[in-house]
């Protein structure tokens, strides 16, 4: 069912995704910014932990409106992300408010690993189409 | 990027700015984004969709146009990378898809135990597209 603003509930989270650090995401990520993924060394580049963070945002919330739209976007960075892990990505609902005629939703987005160390904090600022 | 030098046994100054480039957002930084997040928004892919919205036209992942500057400060910053690091970002104006983006950092505010860059996102005509304030732990050995 589709996620629609009116079924959004501020102060409720929304659940977790397990986002594994695999092959494929390293590649496409090499793909992008050459050479990064070497420099990085034994850990992730940050960038790539942001898109693991929105690859957890995407799958904790399934089916979205089309043409939601990122206005803002804060990050706290706490614990690098070792090359090799598997994350667990955890969203809430913050706020939500219908102000000049747009809806406007906050979500606060966090990647961590199993054993509940955070690596990196998120919260957005988003128009929601429906 | 302009390394200041700091005096002997002191942390080394911040440099004065970090220039992040020029980069072309194409579609197949999209396609590998949208594939890395699994975020297939048609805003981002889908030119007949978005035609009909307010861009006119595919615009990037927001977090996709942040990342050359967390590469340019996971360079800067070496081994520790953004420990410790906050940013505020706010995405002014959409960023096209195909179009070319200069993003520049310069230091706006130092103490002894934290610097603060801003950095900004301009289009080709030099318009403001993303501005983003990074405040960095330094100084702390």
């Amino acid at each position: 069912m589709m996620l629609t603003f009116d079924r959004l509930q501020a102060g409720r989270a929304l659940g977790d995704a397990t986002v594994r650090v695999d092959a494929d995401c390293l590649s496409k990520w090499d793909s992008m910014f050459p050479g990064s993924i070497a420099a990085a060394g034994d850990h992730l580049p940050s960038g790539l932990v942001v898109a693991l963070m929105m690859r957890g945002y995407v799958a904790i919330l399934g089916e979205r409106p089309q043409g939601n739209v990122h206005v803002e976007q804060e990050f706290f960075w706490e614990t690098k992300v070792p090359k090799e892990s598997v994350l667990v990505v955890t969203l809430s609902c913050l706020r939500k408010e219908v102000q000049g005629g747009r809806r406007w939703v906050w979500f606060d987005n966090q990647v961590g690993n199993a054993a509940g160390v955070r690596h990196v904090r998120g919260i957005m600022k988003l128009v929601w189409a429906a | 990027m302009g390394c200041l030098t700091g005096a002997a046994g002191a942390a080394p100054l911040p440099p004065a700015s970090i220039a992040v480039g020029t980069r072309r957002i194409s579609g197949g930084d999209i396609d590998s984004y949208a594939s890395l997040t699994g975020d297939y928004n048609p805003i981002h892919i889908d030119a007949h969709f978005a035609a009909q919205t307010r861009f006119g036209h595919p615009i990037a992942h927001g977090t996709l146009v942040l990342a050359p500057i967390w590469e340019a400060l996971d360079a800067l910053l070496g081994g520790r990378a953004l420990e410790g690091a906050r940013a505020a970002a706010k995405f002014l104006r959409p960023v096209k898809v195909n179009s070319e983006v200069r993003i520049e950092g310069h230091l706006a505010e130092s103490s002894s135990r934290e610097v603060s860059y801003e950095f900004t996102v301009r289009n080709e005509d030099g318009e403001l597209q993303v501005n983003v304030l990074v405040v960095l732990p330094w100084g702390i050995t």
